[in-house]
C-alpha cells in the first residue's frame, strides 16, 4: 500500500515537473512577446494624445490617484514615481521601451522597468483606461520574467550563440513557470468574464448582445436592421457565454483546442470590427500563440520570413 | 492567487486575501474581469452648464453649456477620443466622483466659473421584445431619456 502511494506520488511529481520545466517554450514566448508588445506600442502611441490626463490638468489629481481604489483593492506600492509635469516625457520613454521589447532588444530588468512604468500609468489615472491597457500590462508582467527575447528577435539576428534550455537553471525554471502562469491567467480571465456575465439579467435572458450592438457609444455601425433577425442576438449571447466559460476546458483538451482558438479569433475579430475595440481584440488573440504547437510556429514563420532574415528565428 | 482574486470580494477571497493582498493589489491581479457585465451599459453622457457669477449672484458672463464627451452619442471612434467615453463612465457610475473629481476639473478648466449645473443623461435602449412588438413605432421614440443625479455644485475658490 505504502509502495503504491509512493509510486503514485513519484509519478505525479514527474508529471508536474514535466508540465512546468520540460521545455523552454522559446518559440511561443518570442512570438507572443512580439505581438503583445507591438499592440502595446500602438496603444501607447495613440495614448500619447491623451497624456494630459496624466499631467497636472488631469481629471484625477496626482495626490488623489490612489483614492479611486477602495481599501480592498488599493495598491501597496505607488508606481508613478515621476512628477506630473514629466508625464509627457515619461510616456515617451515608455513607448521607446515598448519598441525595444517588440524588437526583442530588451532584457528581464528592462522589461520589468517597462512594466513598472505601465503599471504606474494605470495607477495614475484609472478612469482613462481601456480593458486592453489592464490586460496587456498584466501579461507584460508575467512575460518580463521569461526568456522571451530568444526567438523572433533582433537579438538573435546579431548573436551567434546557441540558445540552450537547461531545466536545472533557475533562470529557465523561472521562465517556464511564468509561461504556465501566462496560460493560467488567460484561462482565469475568460472564465471570470463568463461568470460575471451570468450575473446579468440580459445575458441570462439572451438579449445582452442587442443592448451592445445598437448602442452608438459601443459600435460605429448602424446595426438596427438586425432587429428583424432576433435569433442572431439570442444565439450570439449564449455562444459568447459558452465560449468564455468553457475556454479553459476546451483549450486544455488537445483535440478541441484548434476549434476553440479559431472560434476565439473569429469572436475577437468581430468584437474588434463591430465594437471598434481592435486593440483589445489583438491583445486577446496574441495570447493564443501560447497554445500553438512549436512545430506549427516554426513552419509558419519559416515560410513567412525571407531567407535573409532567417537568423531572427534561429535558436 | 490569480484564480481567487478574479472574485476577490468573495468569502474565499477575503479569507485567503490576507496572505497575498499586498502582492495581488500591487501587480494588478486583483482585477475583476467584467466586460459588458453584469449587463451592458445604456447610452449615457454628461450634460453640464457652467455659470459665472459675482459675489451677489449676478452673472458676469454668459453661461456655457457642454456635453461630455463632446460627441454625446460617441460617434468619434478614434482611440484617443474614446478614452473620454471611459472617463465619463467612470464618473457616471459613482455619483461621489462627480463632486470629488469632475466638478473641480471643470472649474479648473474654466477660470472664473462659480457654479456647475450637472446632469447625467441616460438614454435607455428599449428591450428587444419591445422593439419587435412595436415594430411600426420609430426606434427613436422607443428610447427613454432620463436626466439623473441633477445637482448644482459650487466651484471652490
Amino acid at each position: 500500500m505504502f509502495l503504491i502511494a509512493k509510486n503514485k506520488t513519484k509519478k505525479l511529481k514527474t508529471v508536474v515537473t514535466d508540465f512546468l520545466f520540460a521545455e523552454g517554450h522559446f518559440e511561443r514566448l518570442g512570438v507572443f512577446r512580439f505581438l503583445l508588445c507591438a499592440v502595446m506600442f500602438y496603444i501607447a502611441c495613440s495614448r500619447q494624445f491623451n497624456v494630459d490626463q496624466y499631467g497636472p490638468d488631469s481629471l484625477i489629481p496626482g495626490g488623489q490617484a490612489l483614492d479611486v481604489f477602495s481599501d480592498f483593492y488599493k495598491p501597496y506600492i505607488k508606481f508613478f514615481f515621476w512628477p506630473d509635469e514629466f508625464a509627457w516625457s515619461m510616456h515617451l520613454i515608455y513607448i521607446v521601451l515598448l519598441g525595444l521589447a517588440t524588437l526583442g532588444l530588451s532584457s528581464r530588468p528592462l522589461m520589468i522597468l517597462t512594466w513598472v512604468i505601465a503599471q504606474g500609468f494605470i495607477q495614475r489615472n484609472f478612469s482613462v483606461l481601456f480593458g486592453a491597457d489592464v490586460i496587456a500590462t498584466l501579461f507584460l508582467f508575467y512575460l518580463s520574467f521569461t526568456r522571451c527575447n530568444e526567438y523572433f528577435s533582433l537579438r538573435r539576428f546579431f548573436s551567434s550563440k546557441k540558445v540552450i534550455f537547461n531545466p536545472n537553471s533557475w533562470s529557465d525554471q523561472l521562465s517556464t513557470m511564468f509561461f504556465r502562469l501566462l496560460q493560467l491567467q488567460l484561462f482565469t480571465i475568460y472564465a471570470y468574464t463568463g461568470f460575471e456575465k451570468l450575473k446579468g439579467s440580459t445575458w441570462w435572458d439572451g438579449t445582452a448582445l442587442w443592448t451592445v450592438l445598437v448602442n452608438p457609444q459601443f459600435t460605429s455601425f448602424d446595426l438596427l436592421f438586425l432587429k428583424d433577425f432576433p435569433i442572431f442576438f439570442a444565439v450570439g449571447t449564449f455562444v459568447t457565454i459558452i465560449f468564455e466559460v468553457y475556454f479553459w476546458v476546451m483549450v486544455s483538451i488537445k483535440t478541441t483546442r484548434p476549434l476553440w482558438l479559431w472560434l476565439g479569433v473569429l469572436f475577437h475579430l468581430m468584437i474588434g470590427v463591430l465594437l471598434g475595440l481592435m486593440s483589445f481584440s489583438l491583445v486577446m488573440v496574441s495570447t493564443y500563440v501560447l497554445f500553438a504547437y512549436r512545430s506549427n510556429l516554426r513552419h509558419w514563420l519559416g515560410k513567412a520570413i525571407p531567407k535573409k532574415l532567417e537568423k531572427l528565428i534561429s535558436l | 492567487m490569480m484564480i481567487v482574486m478574479g472574485n476577490g470580494s468573495s468569502f474565499l477571497g477575503r479569507y485567503l486575501g490576507q496572505y497575498y493582498f499586498a502582492v495581488a493589489n500591487t501587480v494588478g491581479v486583483n482585477t475583476t474581469w467584467n466586460f459588458f457585465s453584469p449587463d451592458p451599459a445604456h447610452i449615457m453622457y454628461i450634460h453640464y452648464i457652467i455659470h459665472f457669477e459675482d459675489e451677489y449672484g449676478n452673472p458676469t458672463q454668459e453661461s456655457k453649456e457642454y456635453f461630455y464627451p463632446e460627441q454625446k452619442d460617441g460617434s468619434d471612434f478614434s482611440i484617443n477620443v474614446r478614452r473620454h467615453n471611459y472617463m465619463m463612465r467612470f464618473v457616471a457610475i459613482d455619483p461621489s466622483r462627480v463632486a470629488q473629481f469632475f466638478i473641480p476639473w471643470v472649474c479648473k478648466q474654466n477660470p472664473g466659473a462659480t457654479k456647475v449645473q450637472f446632469g447625467l443623461i441616460l438614454n435607455r435602449i428599449p428591450s428587444l421584445d419591445k422593439v419587435i412588438t412595436l415594430k411600426d413605432t420609430p426606434y427613436n421614440e422607443l428610447l427613454v431619456t432620463e436626466e439623473l443625479n441633477q445637482n448644482v455644485f459650487n466651484c471652490k475658490k
